[in-house]
């Protein structure tokens, strides 16, 4: 059975009404996404900045409200949920986010950061059990126990994002939902956080939704990969589908674009994307992408093209797939 | 000549209990016209070094305890005020990561842009002038966009301006530090591509300062790797890209994942970066270094001069490397 099951979910904001009252524009951040993430699955989401996912993830932990559409997390919508029991169902949906300097309290130590986290469970603990629990975390994510007397300010970069996943890992969650955790963090640092990832989850059976913008990273973490442009999935399939031999003429420049470090190792041949994302405020008409592709015909400036299967279960959003 | 020949240089920075050593021997040495890429992670000295070049930090705040910098034939540090004006921006200007907070929010683009060329070339400051490096950075209907606010343009297209605001006096160096680190990885390729463009029509050298071994891969000539306040290893990109000298380049190299390279887990450097002034004595990377011995722990090794114009700060580098 899916763990989350996302289905046709739109999160649009209001832009502030004018000086007269007139109701301002809409952005439409998520417009329609559908997905599943199954139990010890990672599904990596990414995109450009402005293309809805950090919203996305957002509304799955409910720190925004969806506008439309449902999530089902372990069966229930979330939506239906009361507060005590959206409470509760929370303590199973956690949320990391990417930095790790704003995401702690600096007046607090490690220990009463991952600590308080252990407050919310049912059974309360007497504090030398709870005392045990956090130094058991704290060496869960690579940290020495005797760090718990520390504050923020006295730990690097990715020791504090390890010290988010501690936080985060305390109330036994079934699913993280990872936004650009490890985007802040310098490269050797960058590898230590994205294998303790893997680690945990082969220990725990967890479940990532992994937000992030390195193609490169989200690969190496997922087991399925969903890529949005402007609110929408564009495509969606395995890492070998989407690194391998993407189909969508988005994912194909955007893969195209992640530079390469060893010469001589030629992916593919660049394509270069004219211009910028459009603002979410005023989306293009038909595909979102069309003002940027380099294959668009008429009919991609009229209709929305549908995310349609396209063999071995990955899916395309795109009229010349198949044409 | 070279156009910059940096030696062996000591710096320390002014914080709260005295002075802390930043840069530990610093060798540098550009040719014309070439791009040179300095790579590091953060606390490397990287950013310190290039604002170095044209002594960009307050004397209150640096004060230099060795060696020399010497930019297009001038010692800087025996430069008086007049001549650091004449050597900040006609020959060495800048660039760094976040275009909107170095743009000036409430003047015009053009009207900046302007600014400059009246400073350095007076008898350009003229608005066709400034339409012509809108053009010439790519954005385009300069004359609609020299009348507009930062604000309404994008990352991409502010990073623009301050590459045109950059070029202008025609320097013979472009730093630019991180200018790509802030955007997404489509307008990054776009930058990237219109630096190498600007290069090879105004033949400016440009020393890039980056965190990202792929962007050196995408664009240097030469790469110089920092490691806690030292230059490790220098030489052509390509070369060290594909056959690394130190260990840490080699390390740094295998822990950044890369697209359809997909392993079970990522090479991990351990430990972290060391803070500055608790740099471990001898060789500086000697703790995380899988093939020291005690010896690294004693001796700072020398930057050894290797086959085909590499260099690298090991003992145990081969000194006839293969090209």
């Amino acid at each position: 059975m899916n763990l989350l099951a996302v289905q046709d979910l739109k999160v649009h904001f209001p832009v502030q009404p004018d000086w007269l009252g007139r109701p301002g524009a809409v952005v439409r951040a998520v417009d329609g996404v559908s997905f599943t993430v199954r139990p010890g699955e990672t599904v990596g989401l990414v995109g450009e900045s402005g293309c809805g996912k950090s919203t996305l993830g957002r509304a799955i932990v409910r720190l925004e409200s969806p506008t439309a559409g449902s999530i089902r997390f372990e069966g229930r919508d979330l939506a239906q949920l009361s507060g005590a029991e959206l409470r509760a169902a929370r303590q199973r949906l956690q949320m990391i986010f990417q930095d790790p300097y704003g995401s702690l309290d600096p007046r607090w130590t490690a220990g009463e950061i991952v600590g308080e986290a252990l407050l919310l469970r049912e059974q309360r603990e007497s504090p030398s059990a709870r005392r045990d629990r956090v130094a058991g975390l704290l060496r869960d994510v690579g940290l020495d126990p005797a760090v718990m007397s520390r504050y923020p300010h006295e730990f690097s970069g990715g020791q504090r994002q390890r010290l988010g996943i501690a936080r985060a890992l305390a109330v036994e969650p079934r699913l993280l939902v990872c936004d650009e955790v490890v985007s802040a963090l310098d490269v050797s640092v960058q590898a230590q956080v994205v294998n303790l990832l893997a680690s945990l989850q082969r220990a725990r059976g967890l479940s990532y939704l992994f937000i992030a913008h390195d193609l490169a990273v989200v690969e190496h973490l997922s087991h399925r990969i969903l890529v949005m442009y402007l609110g929408r999935v564009v495509e969606s399939g395995t890492p070998a589908q989407i690194c391998g031999a993407p189909l969508h003429p988005y994912t194909q420049a955007l893969l195209s674009a992640v530079p390469e470090p060893v010469p001589g190792v030629a992916r593919c041949t660049r394509v270069m994307l004219q211009g910028d994302v459009p603002s979410p405020l005023h989306p293009p008409s038909g595909c979102p992408f069309h003002p940027r592709c380099p294959v668009a015909e008429s009919r991609c400036r009229e209709q929305v093209p549908p995310l349609e299967d396209a063999g071995d279960g990955r899916q395309v959003a795109c009229w010349r797939v198949g044409t | 000549m070279p156009l910059v020949s940096v030696e062996d240089l000591q710096l320390e920075l002014a914080v709260e209990s005295g002075w802390v050593r930043v840069l530990d021997g610093v060798d540098l040495r550009l040719e014309p016209g070439v791009i040179h890429a300095l790579v590091g992670e953060s606390g490397s000295g990287k950013s310190i070094t290039a604002l170095t070049l044209s002594r960009l930090l307050p004397d209150s705040l640096a004060r230099r305890t060795g060696g020399r910098v010497v930019v297009d034939g001038q010692d800087v540090f025996s430069l008086d005020r007049a001549g650091l004006q004449r050597l900040r921006g006609s020959i060495v200007s800048y660039v760094f990561q976040e275009p909107a907070s170095a743009l000036n929010p409430v003047m015009r683009i053009g009207d900046q842009i302007r600014e400059t060329l009246a400073l350095h070339r007076p008898a350009e400051a003229t608005a066709a002038e400034v339409e012509r490096w809108l053009a010439r950075v790519g954005i385009p209907s300069p004359a609609v966009r020299a009348r507009q606010y930062p604000h309404e343009l994008s990352g991409g297209m502010q990073q623009r301006v301050m590459i045109a605001m950059a070029l202008a006096p025609r320097p013979r160096l472009l730093v630019a530090d991180e200018p790509t680190t802030a955007l997404d990885v489509t307008i990054q390729a776009q930058i990237l591509d219109l630096l190498r463009e600007l290069r090879r029509e105004l033949g400016m050298a440009i020393l890039l300062i980056t965190h990202n071994l792929g962007v050196v891969g995408e664009i240097a000539d030469e790469v110089s790797v920092m490691y806690a306040g030292q230059v490790v290893e220098c030489g052509p990109a390509a070369a060290v890209l594909r056959r690394p000298a130190h260990p840490y380049t080699a390390a740094l190299l295998a822990s950044v994942p890369r697209l359809g390279a997909r392993r079970d887990a990522l090479e991990v450097i351990p430990g972290i970066v060391p803070s500055l002034g608790a740099w471990p004595s001898g060789c500086r990377f000697h703790p995380r270094c899988p093939q020291a011995v005690p010896d690294c722990a004693r001796e700072i090794p020398v930057l050894r001069h290797l086959a085909h114009a590499r260099a690298a700060r090991c003992p145990f580098s081969v000194a006839d490397i293969a090209p």
